[in-house]
């Protein structure tokens, strides 16, 4: 696919589509974004998740939760681009002077940046599977059931999961 | 427990982290072109076009039938004319069957340039009128209506989800229709300012009307030049890229010539007041003690107050002229996005100068 081929679908999966789209755009942006620190990379990460999910719909296949589609393909996507780059995850020191003027693009902008790491540091220190299931809950607001789907674990193991990475946040933040 | 409220608080701090709403826009508006949505909308509008036929069907007949030689006759009078509601009227109906967004835009601005043209004639038939005078402020009201309209519509239009080529196509029409009201409006000026002073204000309310236009077409040029980067219309962004360079240089010329006018204008203001000054003194002196003393409050009060409005002017002006020096730098970086921005906020600093 060029990226301009039209790609005809049904009315119903067209709207289905794009409801996916306005709920779960910014999420997926701002989980890319966290991953990647790059606003580019997670814009184009984000749009490149879209356009492979309405491929996957143009080849006649139907997807039952477009919430667990799309976070899966855009995680494949980040760990594709690691790989790529042959490199592992960063850590905050590592990420370049103007990474926090890619999280002040929003007029309710995280103004300390002091503040901002603080967070970041404490969620880097979480076990990988932790993050995701943190970021899920408190970030982007899905319940617990959808975490499940998400993740692919049981709803059990979620709460317990959400349960030792708040007491491991709460020990390093101090709170 | 409340510590793990609080460090949910310190997590839910990230949700303040959000795209850019230019890129969600675009990448939403080249989703649904991708899924040719333009389309399937267009095929499902049958009983829009009938009622629409009805409506036409109707007004011909109304043209056709008694009222027909009225409409027509009506469609040359000037604003101080009996007519003159007619043909308002009939302008209304016409704005009702234009179909499109397009072609509604270019109605709307259509129409602004015909009320200014029905300034020029009126002034030509009634010479130095009074008449003149009431007629101007009312046509340019309805001129400001359909500037704000044509805004609307353009504003409506970058929603819409088209692509850059239709989108350039429109807003390329927009601004060349924009530019022949503001050169009316600059012949409307240059024939009545003089007469009426009053009406540099409300010329000027004219001139914001179209910058807010420009700037929302604008909007849709950058946004067409950032989507043309990631996807293949070059030859559309290039055309944007033109376009915007243009724009920069039509509102660098139009702040340029607005501060000029202003200056001359605070000149002249400059000079009556000197003029006030020496000849209230050489009146005083010439006055006894006691018609000094009766009237000496007075007319200084209303000289410092004129020379507190003059200084205040003059900074405003000399703000203008900054914001111009810097709109002339962005330009000859390259910044034409910035240009814009810095020319009109330098015009707008001269109008309040003004």
């Amino acid at each position: 696919m060029d990226g301009n081929e039209i790609i005809p679908l049904d009315t119903k999966t067209q709207q289905a589509f794009l409801r996916a789209f306005d709920e779960l755009a910014p999420k997926l942006y701002r989980f890319s974004l966290l991953k990647v620190s790059s606003k580019v990379l997670a814009e184009d990460l984000v749009s490149q998740t879209f356009l492979r999910t309405l491929q996957y719909l143009h080849n006649g296949r139907e997807i039952k939760t477009f919430s667990v589609f799309l976070y899966q393909v855009l995680k494949n996507l980040i760990t594709d681009h690691w790989r790529s780059k042959n490199r592992q995850n960063v850590s905050l020191e590592e990420f370049p002077d103007d990474i926090f003027a890619d999280y002040r693009q929003s007029p309710e902008k995280i103004t300390n940046e002091i503040e901002f790491k603080r967070i970041m540091d404490g969620l880097n220190q979480l076990p990988k599977d932790q993050q995701e299931i943190i970021h899920w809950r408190f970030i982007d607001g899905f319940s617990v059931k959808e975490i499940a789907a998400l993740s692919g674990k049981k709803n059990s193991a979620i709460y317990v999961s959400i349960y030792r990475a708040i007491n491991k946040l709460k020990q390093h933040w101090h709170v | 427990m409340f510590k793990i409220f609080q460090t949910i608080k310190t997590l839910k701090k990230l949700k303040k982290i959000e795209p850019d709403k230019r890129w969600l826009k675009n990448q939403r508006a080249y989703f649904t072109r991708i899924m040719n949505i333009e389309e399937t909308i267009k095929a499902a509008r049958p009983i829009f076009f009938r009622k629409t036929a009805v409506i036409a069907l109707t007004v011909l007949l109304v043209f056709l039938g008694i009222g027909g030689g009225a409409i027509n006759s009506a469609q040359a009078a000037l604003p101080s004319d009996a007519l003159y509601p007619l043909k308002l009227f009939t302008e209304k109906i016409q704005g009702l069957l234009v179909i499109g967004n397009e072609n509604k835009i270019d109605f709307a601005l259509k129409l602004a340039e015909k009320r200014l043209e029905e300034i020029e004639k009126e002034t030509e038939r009634n010479g130095n009128s009074e008449k003149n005078e009431r007629v101007a402020f009312t046509a340019i009201s309805h001129a400001q209506d359909n500037l704000k309209k044509a805004e609307t519509l353009i504003k409506e239009n970058s929603g819409s989800g088209k692509n850059e080529n239709e989108n350039f196509k429109q807003i390329e029409k927009a601004l060349k229709k924009l530019g022949k009201v503001s050169e009316r409006k600059n012949r409307v000026a240059a024939k009545l300012s003089d007469k009426i002073p009053e009406l540099s204000s409300a010329l000027n309310s004219l001139d914001l009307a179209s910058i807010k236009i420009e700037e929302e077409a604008n909007k849709i040029i950058i946004n067409g030049i950032i989507a043309s980067t990631t996807e293949p219309a070059v030859s559309a962004g290039n055309d944007l890229f033109n376009l915007l360079k243009e724009q920069a240089q039509k509102a660098i010329e139009r702040a340029e010539k607005k501060i000029r006018i202003v200056e001359e204008k605070l000149e002249r203001f400059a000079e009556k007041i000197s003029d006030t000054q020496i000849n209230g003194n050489a009146d005083n002196e010439k006055r006894g003690e006691e018609r000094q003393e009766k009237n000496q409050g007075k007319p200084l009060k209303s000289l410092e107050r004129l020379v507190q409005e003059l200084e205040d002017s003059a900074k405003k002006l000399e703000s203008a002229a900054e914001k111009l020096n810097n709109a002339k730098k962005e330009f000859n970086e390259g910044n034409f996005d910035k240009t814009i921005k810095q020319a009109n906020e330098a015009f707008k600093k001269a109008v309040e100068a003004e």
